[in-house]
């Protein structure tokens, strides 16, 4: 039951994924989405991935790339009244760069070395200009495709609050913090609740909520009956496994959004293994018997149902431009690899893996986490029918599971590896520049904590990741990626699985929901953004609700689209049947005892 | 040897024990694969960035240096900052004891007092309906996973009935602390551990208790004429009774490690929680400040158990 508030109007989210303090410190590898609540960024996105003013109203690039001008929105204050300027713009790039070991590459273009700072460089002069209150210039001292999206796409803090701290080895009390967002903390007790309230000088208006509070869980089933019970009035990250029992739940809305998330394999490149032994996958025929040899679309239906995934073909999200222009490569076909199992047992057999007495040709490590993203019931699901999948063409997979920080490190580790095929996902930003570390061969980044676990090495490929990095035009910068993504698909660099849905759950009763983009540097996905947070109201009981596409619209007044079956509660049920054979045993005992002693 | 002597003996090789435990968990933790640092990687990441996030850790340092200053800090305390609440590993553990002992304690207390009443319940009418009634129910919540149970706790009663709350040790929106409104959440992770954990204290009563019943010193007392009531709960209870201080010791030392599987279920913020993540996460200073505290927290409790152990039977001699 929730404590009912008369007067304040509370919206309280669910969440599996922990909070700290770290989280929204500057200097630490924060949780943008936490963060931008507080803190926003000059960008925002909608929810087809393009860039909308945040707490700056308007932008400019120069031609030649090197010069971006920010303009900040004239109402934007912080929480204790005084005006958000480009100072505090230019501080918070002075901060990262000096301080931050997590971002501080984010603001590679305008950096120069100096000992002294943590992290070894800061700004250089002259890259941050502020001419005036309202407007911060950033002169480039290279070009830089995605300096954009990084500059643009970071939380901005106060110059006034954080200068002179030393946030490396403390946080700011939360309850001092001062935002510029709609919601500024309270409180924030890790592992319980992360508590907000609304900002009255927030330049978006006055915030319809009173106070927004994150509740954690550490189980999904006990956030479910928290969002059941009416505890809390929406639930991030529900799995798709769980989403059939919940729409047979009355006033629960489901939404679904796509964010920008990739999963799928990554094949190890290198000839041999840790142990000496040939690596298969160094093989492309290799690579590509085991992709056509995965009827996907069936075994991610069974696996997490339909409408819950997006099959993938490629290395980047349907949902990613740059510049308003869609960077997807309609020329790779999908799927990207036709499920073919005659025709990936020849590629094994020309690849010198003929098929045994038994019917196998030749055995793959396949490494997966227990844990976060890819450790969901729906992925083991996936794992499980992808071996059965491949045994039918003679590869017989041995899936090694083991904890998230393990995997991690066995995914990162220093060549040979001991695997040969790995489960990966990523969450890409709307800039490509990241996922081109995918396919980035350069010496430094494989296996030594790149996302270039597999060691795919193409001069040619790494060539165009830079040139990518440092064109800014964007059709040209666009036409780069595609490219790339085409020698990804033509390579089998990985072997793309599907891009995942996230699924939100809520009560009814709230109105206006919209499920938004996860911020562009952040790892984070599928939430409702913090413009929408601000926009919240309570509409009457029994709204419907109407799916289109990512964009859920409560209509008040009107009977339910949505059938919701009246069935058996098994739980109940359940729980008869239990004390009835409790009663009846004991009974049938007791009476046989009783005709015991009489006989 | 007198009762100081023995305290004396036992605390020093208590001390060696808290050594010994220590290093193996350092070594242990060391070991396993992943480090904290293969959270933070992101694509951006060069080998300089890298090593910066391990120098902010301290984990740059040599191994032989990180082990020192863990030894520091069993002795100050101060096991360095948390990597991931940029706190001290002290406070950071020391937050959450709170929320641990609001849980453990009660749902401790409640389960030694019902196990003990369903004990003596047992053994007054051995064999009878009642004992094996209560043995099958002690047996039924003992078998039972504590995360099922729980959530099916949580199912009747907060959802179905909407009785009590989803979860949480206060209410998502109150602020402060207010005793009525724990204790409503108190009831369900109490119920849940209280019953899963019932079996051992009235099983153990009744077998203990039926042992004492047979002993020389109650046929005494019954020839003497003393009424059943009287050699029952004056002459065998106290003795059949001693079994469960070394339990209750037990469950004692285990007490803040928390319960992991309750405080899941039931969404409550204490060290079992904790504890998970911060291995997950590999936050090593958190870690350790949990391993340091929960050994210690063992090697007293026994410590404490075998001494009130002589206090209750003077037949025990300190050696």
């Amino acid at each position: 039951m929730q404590v009912a508030f008369a007067q304040e109007k509370v919206f309280v989210i669910g969440t599996t994924a922990d909070l700290q303090p770290t989280d929204i410190n500057p200097v630490k590898p924060m949780n943008f989405y936490y963060a931008e609540i507080v803190f926003p960024e000059l960008l925002a996105w909608d929810k087809d991935g393009k860039e909308v003013p945040g707490l700056a109203q308007s932008w400019t690039i120069s031609p030649d790339g090197l010069t971006y001008t920010f303009k900040l929105r004239e109402n934007a204050k912080w929480s204790d009244g005084q005006p958000v300027t480009a100072d505090d713009v230019a501080f918070t790039a002075l901060l990262e760069s000096e301080s931050n070991p997590a971002f501080f590459s984010y603001w590679n273009s305008i950096q120069t070395a100096k000992t002294g700072t943590i992290t070894g460089v800061t700004v250089a002069p002259g890259t941050i200009e502020t001419p005036d209150a309202k407007t911060v210039i950033f002169h480039l001292l290279i070009p830089s495709g995605s300096f954009f999206t990084a500059a643009g796409g970071f939380p901005i803090f106060p110059k006034h609050i954080y200068e002179g701290m030393d946030l490396t080895t403390q946080n700011l009390d939360v309850s001092k913090m001062v935002g510029s967002g709609p919601y500024v903390p309270t409180e924030l007790v890790p592992g319980d609740r992360y508590v907000l309230v609304a900002n009255q000088y927030y330049w978006g208006g006055r915030p319809s909520l009173d106070k927004v509070i994150f509740k954690i869980f550490r189980d999904t089933t006990s956030a479910e009956i928290a969002l059941e019970s009416g505890a809390i009035d929406l639930l991030m990250n529900v799995p798709g496994t769980d989403v059939k029992a919940l729409e047979k739940v009355p006033n629960i809305t489901i939404g679904v959004e796509q964010p920008q998330l990739f999963a799928y394999f990554v094949p190890n490149f290198r000839p041999n293994l840790a142990d000496g032994s040939v690596n298969p996958c160094a093989d492309l025929r290799v690579r590509k018997a085991i992709a056509m040899s995965m009827d996907l679309q069936s075994i991610l239906d069974s696996a997490f149902g339909k409408g819950y995934y997006v099959l993938a073909n490629q290395i980047f999200v349907p949902n990613m431009y740059y510049l308003g222009k869609r960077v997807w490569n309609d020329s790779i076909p999908m799927p990207a690899y036709p499920y073919d199992p005659v025709a990936a047992g020849k590629l094994l057999d020309e690849a010198g893996y003929p098929a045994d007495a038994n019917g196998i040709r030749m055995k793959l490590t396949f490494i997966t986490p227990s844990a976060g993203r890819l450790g969901t019931v729906g992925v083991m699901s996936m794992m499980q029918l992808i071996e059965h999948a491949v045994r039918a063409v003679g590869i017989d997979m041995q899936l090694v599971m083991m904890e998230y920080a393990s995997y991690r490190a066995r995914y990162y580790m220093e060549p040979p590896k001991d695997w040969n095929v790995a489960i990966w996902s990523q969450s890409q930003s709307p800039d490509p520049t990241n996922v081109g570390y995918n396919v980035n061969g350069v010496a430094w980044n494989i296996g030594k904590g790149g996302w270039n676990g597999g060691g795919y090495n193409n001069p040619y490929a790494t060539y165009l990741v830079s040139l990518g990095d440092n064109t800014t035009d964007r059709d040209a910068r666009v036409a780069i990626y595609q490219r790339i993504a085409g020698i990804a698909y033509q390579d089998v660099v990985n072997i793309p699985l599907y891009y995942p849905i996230e699924v939100v759950a809520w009560n009814s009763k709230w109105q206006g929901i919209v499920l938004g983009l996860d911020n562009p540097c952040a790892d984070y996905w599928g939430a409702i953004k913090y413009q929408n947070l601000a926009q919240l109201t309570v509409g009457p009981e029994s709204t419907v609700t109407v799916v289109s596409g990512t964009t859920v619209t409560a209509v008040p007044g009107t009977t339910t689209t949505a059938a919701v079956t009246p069935g058996l509660d098994y739980t109940t049920v359940g729980i008869i049947a239990v004390l009835a054979v409790i009663v009846l045993g004991g009974l049938a005992y007791y009476s046989g005892r009783r005709r015991k002693k009489t006989s | 040897m007198g009762l100081p002597a023995y305290v004396a003996k036992r605390a020093l090789v208590a001390i060696a024990l808290v050594l010994v435990v220590g290093t193996l968990n350092f070594a242990i933790l060391h070991l396993a694969p992943g480090g904290p640092e293969t959270i933070f990687l992101n694509p951006r990441i060069t080998p300089a960035a890298r090593a910066l996030i391990l120098k902010s850790f301290g984990l740059d340092r040599p191994i032989q240096e990180q082990y020192l200053l863990y030894l520091e800090g069993m002795v100050t305390g101060n096991w360095g900052l948390s990597y991931f609440y940029t706190e001290s590993a002290f406070n950071v553990v020391a937050s959450r004891i709170p929320a641990t002992l609001l849980l453990m304690l009660p749902s401790l207390i409640l389960t030694v007092l019902v196990g003990i009443l369903m004990g003596i319940l047992s053994v007054r009418r051995p064999y009878s309906f009642v004992d094996r009634f209560l043995s099958s129910f002690a047996f039924f919540f003992y078998s039972m996973p504590v995360f099922w149970l729980g959530f099916i706790l949580l199912t009747f009663f907060a959802v179905t009935l909407s009785v009590l709350p989803a979860g949480g040790m206060i209410s998502i929106t109150t602020t402060g602390f207010d005793v009525v409104d724990y204790l409503r959440h108190l009831i369900l992770p109490m119920t849940a551990l209280t019953l899963i954990n019932l079996a051992s204290f009235s099983l153990l009563v009744r077998s203990s208790m039926l042992e004492v019943l047979d002993q020389n010193y109650i046929v005494t007392a019954r020839g003497k004429g003393l009424s059943e009531r009287l050699v029952f709960y004056r002459h065998a209870l106290r003795n059949g009774l001693l079994p469960t201080v070394t339990m209750l010791g037990l469950f004692v030392g285990s007490i803040l490690s928390g319960a992991i599987l309750t405080e899941t279920v039931f969404s409550w913020p204490g060290l079992g929680s904790l504890t998970f993540d911060s291995i997950s996460r590999r936050d090593y200073p958190v870690v350790l400040a949990l391993f340091f505290i929960f050994s210690i927290l063992t090697i007293l409790s026994n410590l404490i158990t075998d001494v009130v152990y002589g206090v209750l039977d003077p037949r025990i001699t300190y050696d």
